[in-house]
């Protein structure tokens, strides 16, 4: 798959790009009111739990930034795991009349996320200058690494969900409730220090969980996960991709004759 | 089914063997997954429908073939197994050198996007590099005469405009294999000649072509071979004259079987052709300009329509049409009555030259909307109806044509 990952380059490149084009209309302005969908939602967010629950004064003196950044990369998640799914059924057209790799509709999709993704950290960089804020080396090199590490999650889900989605068209709306109780069921809106002790464990299962909560102690406290337990992660992460690879083989190929 | 009787001997672009493709209809589509559960206790049933039965045929290099058939006849689902889109259940698809993977024109085409984005998104599509894509966008662009409206998004093109853009990439993606479903209708005449001119220059230039069409227009002028589908099955492959009748024949079976199905027992029919000279012996050898008079036999039982007969004299090594006449269209007034009939149609010292013919003849007549409906075929290959000329000279031709030397 990597020596046809270099092979397909090219057309994943130009797929995800073209998404991105029409995302935007080739607009500043495109870019900005794309951007302010999650911005706002943020806003709402912060404004609520910084305000009236006050997390701000239970040992979190940069809330605003851990939640701007938990919440980014959520919604990297939510949209990614998203447009992956659906990846086969909105260019359809690509599985029905011509002959194509499937896996690439679902790489080039995810990756459109990604690049997205990246755009918004802009924001991020603003509001920790404007927070006077500086991270650490470590921080930032962590923070880089659990990108691709959610990235890899978010291609495995995708990898799975969309020719599931294909043949049940009830899956998006199933997916939409898990990710919103995933949103609560990670350390996004609330630290993880306010939950119980005996929680935390089971909550860090999670990876979404897991790659959130330790890329805002990275940045912000300059805190990290002992080594055995991110080294556990990413080969989780990484036999889930390959599994769900193994999955996708088998499940897209008559995937042509549902669309 | 009949084998091709003059299969060249070339080598093979591409070989199917033994294709088989069932699909399942479930008699009650699911689509979510709490149908499924909810239809998890009773028992499913479901209809199989056999698209492709036990399909095998060669393509040879630099061939033009052309694939038939009614709708649901498999054609698609063909197409479509050669494209790669779909997989069989059994058999194989081997293909020497490149095949185009896509079955339509501009795949990928987003209204938003201007011209050249489109080409260079259609193009990855197809498989070509950015390098390869950047050395030919203008000779796509030319070739498509879009050179003022190529930034402009293709949401504002005519359907026309877009269908030139589209092709234009097609045939600029360069594979050994042309797949083409339906396409010779792009655009406006003198684009549609271009097109058909470039195709011709794909076919010299050793490109094979496989095209599925309706158009027998379109198959009659440009392929080789033919396919005919039937239900899944292969009905006849052999030239495009010798297909198209076939085809012919088997709308007509199809016809009759759902206009004429109740009226079964009044068939009409034609019962035999027979050939006699001026001397009134029946015979199948003919000196040139020999007076040829076709008698032929038919078994009536239905005079409620006016019917018709048509005959038409092909070239026996080529298939090519020499004559065609009809009582419709030279309006001659047959005396129709019930049972046996006959008529004779008379070539005074007739023209031909020298070679062997067939003759085919029909028994039709028209409907009030001009559709014609079929009653009967008479093929000459399967009938053994033949005739040869024999030259009184060593002149060549099919024909002689009365002509004049002057200074």
């Amino acid at each position: 798959m990597l020596s046809s990952l270099f092979t397909y380059k090219e057309l994943i490149i130009r797929l995800a790009k073209t998404d991105f084009l029409l995302r935007y209309q080739n607009s500043w302005l495109g870019y900005i009111w794309a951007l302010l969908k999650p911005l706002l939602f943020f806003l709402v967010l912060n404004f609520v739990f910084s305000s009236i629950f006050n997390f701000k004064n239970m040992g979190t003196p940069f809330y605003t930034l851990e939640l701007l950044t938990a919440f980014l990369m959520f919604n990297f998640f939510a949209e990614g795991t998203s447009s992956g799914m659906s990846a086969l059924l909105s260019k359809g057209q690509l599985v029905t009349k011509i002959a194509l790799p499937r896996w690439t509709l679902v790489v080039s999709s995810t990756l459109h996320s990604l690049l997205v993704f990246i755009t918004n950290l802009v924001v991020v960089v603003g509001f920790f200058i404007y927070y006077g804020k500086m991270p650490s080396v470590g921080g930032i090199i962590f923070f880089l690494g659990s990108i691709i590490l959610l990235y890899i999650f978010i291609l495995a889900c995708s990898f799975i969900l969309a020719p599931l989605f294909v043949r049940f068209r009830d899956v998006s709306m199933i997916w939409e409730v898990l990710v919103s109780i995933l949103m609560y069921a990670s350390p996004i809106v609330y630290p993880l220090v306010m939950l119980p002790e005996y929680l935390h464990r089971w909550l860090l299962v999670s990876p979404l969980a897991f790659i959130i909560h330790f890329s805002k102690q990275g940045l912000i406290s300059d805190l990290f996960a002992q080594t055995h337990h991110v080294i556990i992660m990413v080969l989780a992460c990484i036999g889930f991709l390959v599994l769900s690879i193994l999955l996708f083989k088998k499940t897209s190929r008559r995937i042509a004759e549902y669309i | 089914m009949k084998k091709s009787t003059e299969q060249k001997n070339t080598t093979v672009a591409v070989s199917v063997r033994n294709l088989n493709k069932k699909f399942i209809i479930p008699h009650e589509k699911i689509q979510t997954l709490r149908g499924m559960f909810v239809h998890m206790m009773k028992k499913r049933t479901h209809d199989v429908l056999h698209a492709l039965d036990d399909i095998s045929f060669d393509v040879y290099q630099g061939e033009f073939f052309a694939i038939m058939g009614r709708n649901g006849s498999g054609k698609s689902t063909l197409l479509k197994i050669l494209a790669g889109v779909y997989e069989q259940d059994s058999g194989s698809v081997i293909v020497s050198g490149g095949i185009s993977p896509f079955l339509e024109l501009g795949i990928g085409f987003h209204g938003e996007l201007s011209g050249r984005d489109n080409i260079y998104l259609n193009a990855t599509v197809l498989g070509l590099s950015k390098k390869e894509i950047d050395e030919k966008i203008d000779a796509i662009i030319n070739f498509s005469e879009l050179e003022r409206f190529i930034d402009q998004k293709v949401k504002n093109y005519s359907s026309g405009m877009y269908m030139r853009l589209a092709f234009s990439v097609a045939i600029h993606a360069n594979k050994e294999v042309l797949l083409m479903d339906e396409v010779l209708a792009v655009g406006d005449a003198p684009f549609q000649e271009k097109c058909l001119a470039e195709l011709r220059r794909l076919k010299r230039m050793g490109k094979t072509i496989i095209l599925v069409s309706h158009g027998e227009q379109s198959v009659r002028d440009f392929a080789d071979r033919v396919l005919i589908l039937d239900h899944g099955r292969m009905h006849i492959i052999d030239t495009a004259a010798k297909s198209l009748f076939a085809y012919q024949k088997l709308l007509m079976q199809e016809q009759q079987d759902e206009t004429v199905s109740d009226t079964k027992k009044k068939k009409n029919s034609i019962v035999d052709v027979r050939l006699y000279n001026d001397r009134n012996i029946e015979t199948s050898v003919f000196e040139s300009r020999e007076t040829i008079r076709i008698e032929i036999n038919y078994d009536i039982k239905d005079i409620s329509q006016q019917l018709h007969v048509g005959l038409g004299i092909l070239d026996k090594k080529t298939d090519a049409w020499v004559c065609g006449n009809n009582t419709l269209y030279e309006t001659y007034q047959h005396p129709w009555k019930k049972g046996k009939n006959r008529i004779v149609l008379t070539f005074p010292e007739a023209l031909f030259h020298k070679g062997e013919f067939v003759i085919n003849t029909s028994l039709f007549s028209e409907k009030e909307n001009g559709e014609q409906v079929f009653y009967d075929m008479y093929l000459g290959s399967e009938h053994q109806a033949y005739f040869k000329v024999i030259p009184g000279d060593k002149r060549n031709g099919l024909v002689h044509m009365p002509h004049r030397w002057s200074e």
